[in-house]
């Protein structure tokens, strides 16, 4: 019986090509995406998961601060010592913190794009970083250890056996020889930290870095631990032992929690990504198996012959189920070669927009097989429930009898299915133009600063770090280069890392909170941020009070009206000396915040911000590089343009406007293939009325607008549901912005013209096709 | 074999009530071969489809065999209709995308009947209607002729032992006409029950019984020799 069943779906489907094309390509397309949102998933959840102890390993979270308290997960890195020896539930515990610098030099070679940490060797009991070469125990015990990757191992020494040799790199105010003690294997992908070079802990001791400030802490606790008595252990010696009171609270964060926390990693995740491309991809699938539906109860109206002659010789409901489901599935089969063609098609391109590394190589694994069947038997069910139940339903003599309007039983159905795709078609397109539109925004919203021309050089080379005076000279004296400030941090992007707070003179309980960014005196100047009132702070040399520059919101955070007000007034020591218009210093999800920009007077520049002359970039650029070699830096030229950093601000949007909008066209072209297909199959279907028609003087205008009429309907009520849809999710996700655009209606005017356009096009290819054809012969059909 | 009390069969619409049969009182015995005759919209369709348990009658009893069976459910009916009445439609009804083979081969398929089983009788009623040879084609490669003979082979190929047939001629010229209702004759002498529903005075000769209905009301019968035989 079951051959049977096959012989029919497959002589069905070749018999019907047009139709099989379309429930096929739909299917696929659906599939495809469930199957690429799968494959994200799994690629999510996988982040960290290869730890063979990774259910004991807990990240140490502070909550503090002198000014704004905020949860942390840097902290003070004493209490390690402790709790390795002296903690029951603590196997182990590792501290890890920032430390040297680009470029590592081996011989003469010099190497960047390597990220560096320093660390204890416990960091290699605790995660899985299988050693390939060098003693497990010990590795990092020493000063001035160093393990390293395979991958840097064979950038740095080829062939030659790494263990033993000697890497350069910037250390504290200098460059630092290391030893290679150890080699890790590659940090795998999916992990949230992707270092190359671990330096030893105890090379720090030499310096005079903080050691119990900015370390990230892991521990690994035995199976049933008490993690919040180990929290409260360890808040106690930050506290009494490091002097820290400032540090409130401690929590141990699970590894499992690391990769999607809010409070950062190397590589980080995001669920409502996750749950963004899960609902979209299940959309999709709904939309191809909505296709599968519509064609085929539509199409069961031509085969009511077959189920009433099954019927009337035997076929009874459970078979004739099963004869319909058979057929989805097997159709649903067919769609899977090609989905999984679409999905290592687009795979790469989704690697790129989404900026994820997702592989194929899941097809070794057993539960991908599994999951594609079950993929296949839910859409093959979920298509086919339908159509089997409402035709196994019908009555033979109905059906033989001539009264074949079948269409008309489920045409509530068919018309929810297309209401579903077109919504579906005008939210994807509208959330995709209203990103679009907010990036668009963010790129031609006045920054309070001029970034055009605007180069940002960071300077690798220690030596030259501490000439900032004498490399701002160089510079300017360069026809191409109109002004130079040095300063700590990059001029635009994450400038101000640091927040002051000071006591109110007049109101003693009211502190006040300000960004606090170290400039000198050309900043503002390189910026092309305007005064408003006073003078410009004075160069550091010149005198040995500070001074500072207050912005227009810091000014009514003051409780002034006037800018000219404040000026002379001293805050915290410094003299307020000027008033700047506000500027956008953070990215536009920020609003403005009280800036305080304080003189520099360490005369240190990590960073260089050099406007070029309005003329010729690539001259500008070539008098850099030509200052660069005559300072004699150790390294080369590192800018990047002010206008790329703002833009690296936004790169998730990015991402994500790309994503949707592939997702967007995927769900257009699947309605458009289904209203394709109704199109033709309604023009089929009134075959002898468009004939009686035409005979009785009907244009060809006329005819198509009698079936045009239907979809516009359809599209009409669809648009009125999709509208607040997108409206609201558009709305939830801009509230993510302080500087937003304004919703209104052209988009949804847009979106709503662009399917229109596209559906009617759709659907006129047909009905002129039909209204095209002789009324003699099309009546003689019917 | 066959019999029905006072039988009923109205059609509402939401504005007209239109009684398809009133009063239908009839009985057919096994082995008889029984023509219905009428003009057009009189009920002839309608009451060979109650017979045929494709439809319940609104009104009256139905027996069929020994059952009461006009209350029965869709499902009921399938399983008493299975296997033991065999249709013939004016338009053969034939499943394009089957062969002539797996037409004829449908009903034993539902009624579950072996591989090898189901290919002997098919070829047996094939053979019966000369059709072996064309046992791999589809229908619309055949003639009308041919594509009713492959009806007919599927009406019996289960051994039903009642044939309801609609105007089995209807759609054919005289000589296939002709050659059609000769099986039929053929098959009733063999001992199959047939019941035809004809509009033409040529095919109902070959009955033994002929019944008049008009406006849903039996008018006439009258017992005949089947002079054609």
């Amino acid at each position: 019986m079951f051959i049977n069943y096959i012989k029919i779906a497959w002589r069905n489907l070749v018999n019907n090509k047009f139709f099989s094309i379309i429930n096929i390509t739909g299917l696929a397309l659906g599939i495809a995406s469930v199957l690429l949102c799968f494959l994200y998933i799994q690629h999510e959840l996988s982040f960290d998961e290869y730890h063979k102890k990774k259910d004991r390993i807990y990240r140490i979270t502070s909550y503090g601060g002198f000014n704004a308290k905020e949860w942390k997960v840097y902290t003070s890195g004493n209490p390690v010592a402790e709790m390795r020896n002296n903690v029951s539930g603590v196997e182990d515990a590792a501290r890890m913190k920032r430390c040297g610098g680009e470029p590592i030099t081996v011989g003469d070679e010099d190497y960047r794009d390597v990220e560096i940490t320093c660390t204890e060797s416990n960091l290699f009991n605790i995660f899985s970083f299988p050693l390939i070469a060098g003693s497990k125990n010990g590795v990092l015990d020493t000063p001035f250890a160093a393990v390293i990757s395979q991958s840097t191992a064979d950038r740095l020494f080829g062939d030659e056996n790494p263990i033993g040799q000697s890497i350069t790199l910037n250390w504290h105010e200098g460059r630092e020889d290391f030893e290679v003690t150890g080699v890790i294997k590659d940090i795998p992908v999916n992990s949230h930290f992707k270092y190359d070079v671990f330096l030893s802990y105890k090379s720090l001791e030499s310096t005079p870095i903080c050691l119990d400030c900015g370390n990230l802490m892991y521990t690994l606790l035995d199976q049933d631990a008490d993690t919040a008595a180990i929290a409260d252990l360890v808040l106690d010696h930050i506290r009494e032992i490091d002097g820290k009171e400032y540090v409130e609270d401690i929590r141990l964060q699970p590894l499992d929690d690391v990769y999607f926390s809010s409070l950062g990693a190397q590589r980080q995740g995001s669920w409502q990504y996750v749950q963004v491309i899960t609902l979209i991809a299940l959309v999709i699938l709904a939309l191809g198996c909505g296709n599968y539906i519509n064609l085929t109860t539509a199409r069961y109206s031509q085969r009511s012959n077959e189920i009433g002659i099954r019927k009337a010789i035997g076929a009874d409901r459970l078979q004739l189920i099963r004869q319909f489901l058979s057929e989805a599935l097997l159709v649903t089969l067919f769609a899977l070669p090609l989905a999984l063609l679409l999905l290592e098609l687009s795979l790469p391109w989704f690697n790129i927009y989404a900026k994820t590394q997702i592989s194929l190589n899941v097809v070794n694994n057993i539960w991908f097989y599994v999951a594609l069947l079950c993929l296949v038997a839910i859409t093959g069910i979920l298509s086919g429930i339908y159509p089997a139940l409402y035709i196994s339903g019908l009555q033979s003599q109905e059906i033989l009898k001539g009264k074949r309007d079948i269409q008309s039983g489920s045409g509530l159905l068919r018309k929810g299915l297309v209401i579903l795709q077109f919504v579906a078609s005008v939210v994807m397109l509208t959330v995709t133009a209203l990103i679009l539109q907010q990036l668009q925004y963010i790129q031609q919203k006045n920054l309070g600063f001029d970034s055009d021309k605007l180069v940002s050089i960071k300077i690798d080379d220690p030596a030259l770090i501490r000439q900032g005076n004498a490399i701002k000279q160089e510079l300017i004296s360069q026809s191409t280069i109109e002004a130079v400030t040095a300063s700590a941090t990059p001029a635009t992007g994450r400038f101000a890392r640091t927040r002051f707070t000071f006591q109110s003179d007049s109101i003693p309980d009211k502190k006040y909170t300000f960004v606090n960014p170290r400039i000198d005196e050309d900043f503002i100047r390189t910026m092309g941020i305007p005064l408003v009132a006073g003078r410009n702070i004075s160069s550091g040399g010149a005198t040995k009070n500070q001074e500072a520059l207050i912005n227009e919101t810091g000014v009514k955070a003051l409780g002034f009206h006037d800018p000219e007000d404040i000026l002379g007034r001293i805050i915290g020591r410094v003299e307020v000396v000027g008033v700047v218009k506000d500027f956008h210093i953070e990215n536009l999800r920020k609003e403005i915040e009280p800036v305080f920009l304080r003189s520099n007077q360490l005369n240190r520049a990590y960073f260089v911000t050099v406007r070029l002359t309005a003329g010729n970039i690539s001259e500008g650029l070539d008098d850099l590089r030509s200052v660069w070699a005559k300072l004699g830096s150790s390294s080369p030229l590192n800018f990047t343009f002010a206008n790329d950093l703002i833009q690296q601000q936004y790169e998730q949007e990015q991402h994500t406007v790309w994503v949707i909008g592939i997702f967007a066209g995927i769900s257009i072209l699947i309605a458009c293939m289904g209203v394709l297909g109704l199109a033709a199959f309604t023009a089929q279907r009134r075959t002898k009325e468009i004939g009686v028609r035409k005979v009785l003087g009907a244009t060809t205008v006329n005819i198509v607008a009698l079936l045009g009429k239907y979809f516009l309907k359809l599209l009409m009520l669809s648009f009125i549901i999709a509208v607040p849809i997108a409206w609201y999710v558009m709305g939830q996700w801009l509230q993510n912005f302080s500087y937003k655009i304004e919703i209104g209606p052209g988009v949804f005017l847009l979106a709503g013209g662009i399917i229109l356009i596209i559906a009617i096009s759709t659907v006129s290819w047909q009905s002129i096709r039909a209204a095209l054809v002789n009324p003699v012969k099309s009546l003689r059909m019917e | 074999m066959i019999k029905t009390k006072n039988l009923k069969k109205i059609y509402t619409t939401d504005e007209v009530e239109t009684t398809a049969l009133d009063n239908v009182n009839l009985q057919i015995k096994e082995g008889e071969f029984c023509a219905i005759m009428g003009p057009s919209g009189c009920g002839k369709s309608t009451l060979l489809n109650v017979l045929g348990l494709l439809d319940n009658p609104t009104e009256g009893e139905y027996y069929f065999y020994e059952d009461e069976v006009s209350d029965y459910s869709e499902r009921a009916r399938a399983r008493l209709r299975k296997g033991r009445v065999g249709f013939v439609f004016q338009s053969f009804n034939l499943i394009d995308e089957l062969t002539v083979f797996e037409n004829v081969e449908l009903p034993l398929l539902y009624l579950g009947t072996s591989t090898n089983k189901r290919k002997q009788k098919v070829e047996e009623a094939l053979d019966r209607m000369n059709m072996m040879h064309r046992r791999n084609h589809f229908p619309q490669q055949l003639s009308g002729g041919q594509q009713q003979r492959v009806a007919i082979a599927r009406a019996v190929v289960a051994d039903a032992s009642l044939i309801l047939a609609d105007e089995p001629t209807g759609n054919l010229d005289s000589d296939h006409g002709d050659e059609v209702m000769k099986l039929l004759a053929e098959l009733n002498e063999q001992g199959t029950t047939i019941v035809m529903v004809t509009h033409s005075p040529y095919d109902a000769d070959y009955a033994r019984r002929v019944i008049h209905l008009f406006d849903g009301s039996i008018v006439t019968e009258k017992m005949q020799q089947g002079f054609h035989v």
